[in-house]
């Protein structure tokens, strides 16, 4: 409970700063109770605050698992039978099977076509360099509504709207120098020593790239695609504007369907939205795994 | 270490896979979205009429104060919540790990999941009204969720989990010898936390602050699902989607995202002005 280190308790009596000081607050009975009364209340505001969040997490979930629930404390009884009725009714499988080619199909061409970008924001210094690493941080850091709407509009207009290449696309503007922030230090710590070597020996710019390079940062590219995934995963505003009924990614249909549907029963659109947590959760926990794994295996 | 592997100036060319695209989808998009709000639908003419239209409908710029009234005194109110929980947590307290991962747990949830939380949690027959009607505390079930209560509620988990997130890390960062020395010397908590510890943190505490702030002012899912979208939650975005999806006027669409920008640069603005009158810098130097 306490956060201070015991040596403090011990220096009461300090005769240098009494004098012409005012009195040190601690050793009053006022001080005390101050102390008591920032306690009591920290406390308050950390089990007002966590009983929010936790009740909240436990009521959605025993909503989505429980058969009736109106008025008395805990459901009636337990049942999947929201989950799969909702998973059926919305075709959550196909949805998924979309997400995944979209998002994965994104991932694999931003890693690839930042990765000479990052290679030489690394390795060379030349005179805008500081101003293209902002130009690299905008997409990330604008709204992305401003974006998103004159993209839509262009989007509609050559037909790329609706389409899977269109849904693809998009999540390039976020993806590319998403990235390009995350391959960069995996590259500025590579030794350049071993790039001059393969080069003396002759090796050909390409096989620089395939033989030194690459192998060099798998661990990083590997890290870097599972947050990038996990963040096209999430990408919405823009995916919203574009998407046509069967060409959605999982969050923009449960959206639409948590937004347009006053009759379905509340634990069927709780299971759809929970449904939204499981492949996040895999992949933060493969996120976290791989890192984990990863720092083992560089010995950090 | 003068020998270079890269050293010609056609090696620059391996910057162009990832400048082309996002020149194409990004630069050319913010660059024709901010001329097609001069324009009409359906001519190229150069007009303000979007700009007029914004400011002389209520039904338009009603959307600035609905936004601000919802987000600021969230926003305030969060900054409060987090930097009490972290502060108190901070350094080697038992728990304190537990208190903060269950704190931030909310931002792994991500909003719609936070939304319909919020609706289990405090719909009329949900715990919060129950455990209130039977503690003898309220008469009838509070209204909480579908109006204005119910969005500030969700901002708040989220808010609170996103700058106690930056605030955890921030807090450690600063050297705890520093306070240590002012409370060896004589000093009170509260005068140790006045004049040592919040000048040290404050830059940072403020940029998290505005961060936190801009990202709210773009409250989408929240305001439609457990808001009032017809009238008190009717946030910028809100309004954008509205002409994008169910006018198809993305001119006016672009309008309300142009004004939704500008808000937010003043309030970054704003809060950095604040931010400088004051130390802006590390307190993790001398460790």
């Amino acid at each position: 409970m306490r956060a201070e280190k015991p040596i403090i308790e011990e220096e009461t009596e300090t005769p240098v700063v009494k004098g012409k000081h005012q009195k040190p607050l601690r050793n009053s009975k006022k001080g005390k109770l101050l102390q008591g009364g920032y306690k009591t209340s920290s406390w308050v505001l950390i089990l007002l605050f966590l009983t929010i969040v936790l009740g909240m997490t436990l009521a959605v979930i025993l909503s989505a698992f429980g058969e009736e629930w109106y008025g008395t404390i805990l459901p009636e009884g337990y049942t999947i039978e929201w989950f799969v009725n909702a998973w059926q009714a919305y075709e959550v499988g196909e949805y998924f099977k979309i997400t995944m080619e979209i998002v994965l199909t994104a991932t694999v061409i931003s890693l690839v076509l930042s990765l000479p970008t990052v290679y030489i924001l690394a390795r060379r210094d030349f005179p805008f360099k500081q101003a293209l690493l902002g130009f690299f941080q905008m997409p990330f850091t604008l709204p992305d509504l401003l974006y998103a709407i004159p993209v839509a509009s262009i989007f509609y207009s050559i037909g790329l709207a609706e389409t899977m290449t269109g849904l693809i696309v998009v999540n390039l503007i976020v993806g590319i120098p998403f990235s390009v922030f995350i391959l960069l230090p995996y590259v500025e710590s590579l030794d350049p020593r071993l790039e001059y070597a393969a080069q003396s020996l002759g090796a050909s710019k390409f096989k620089l790239f395939q033989r030194v390079i690459i192998p060099q940062i798998v661990p990083g590219i590997t890290a870097s695609a599972i947050n990038i995934f996990i963040r096209m995963f999430n990408t919405f505003t823009i995916i919203l504007l574009i998407s046509g009924p069967k060409t959605q990614t999982l969050n923009v249909m449960v959206f639409s369907v948590l937004q347009g549907s006053g009759s379905q029963p509340p634990a069927m659109l709780n299971s759809l939205a929970l449904t939204l947590m499981i492949p996040l959760l895999f992949f933060s926990f493969l996120s976290l795994w791989v890192s984990s794994f990863t720092q083992k295996r560089l010995g950090k | 270490m003068n020998q270079e592997v890269f050293t010609r100036k056609r090696d620059y060319l391996l910057l162009l896979p990832s400048l082309l695209p996002l020149l194409l989808l990004f630069v050319y998009p913010l660059l024709k979205g901010f001329i097609m709000t001069f324009q009409e639908p359906g001519s190229s003419a150069m007009t303000m009429h979007n700009y007029i239209e914004f400011f002389t409908n209520a039904k338009y710029y009603d959307t600035i104060w609905r936004t601000l009234y919802l987000v600021v005194p969230a926003a305030i109110l969060e900054l409060f919540i987090a930097f009490g929980i972290t502060y108190f947590i901070r350094g080697k307290m038992r728990g304190g790990g537990l208190i903060a991962g269950l704190t931030i747990f909310p931002l792994t949830l991500g909003s719609i999941i936070i939304d319909m939380a919020v609706i289990a949690f405090f719909k009329p027959t949900g715990w919060f009204n129950t455990t209130m009607i039977n503690m003898g505390i309220l008469d009838e079930p509070f209204t909480l969720v579908y109006n204005y209560w119910g969005a500030f509620i969700a901002l708040i988990i989220l808010g609170v989990a996103f700058i106690a997130s930056n605030l955890v890390g921030m807090m450690d960062s600063i050297d705890p010898s520093l306070e240590k020395a002012a409370r060896t010397l004589g000093a009170s908590h509260w005068v140790t936390f006045k004049r040592v510890f919040w000048p040290l943190i404050r830059s940072n505490v403020l940029t998290v602050f505005a961060l936190n702030l801009i990202m709210q002012i773009g409250v989408y899912s929240t305001a439609v699902i457990v808001g009032n979208p017809a009238s008190e939650t009717r946030t910028f975005v809100v309004v954008a989607f509205e002409e994008a999806m169910r006018n198809f006027n993305y001119n006016m669409a672009n309008t309300v995202a142009i004004v939704m920008g500008v808000t937010q640069l003043l309030v970054l603005a704003i809060v950095f002005a604040i931010r400088k009158r004051g130390f802006v810098g590390s307190a993790s130097t001398f460790k």
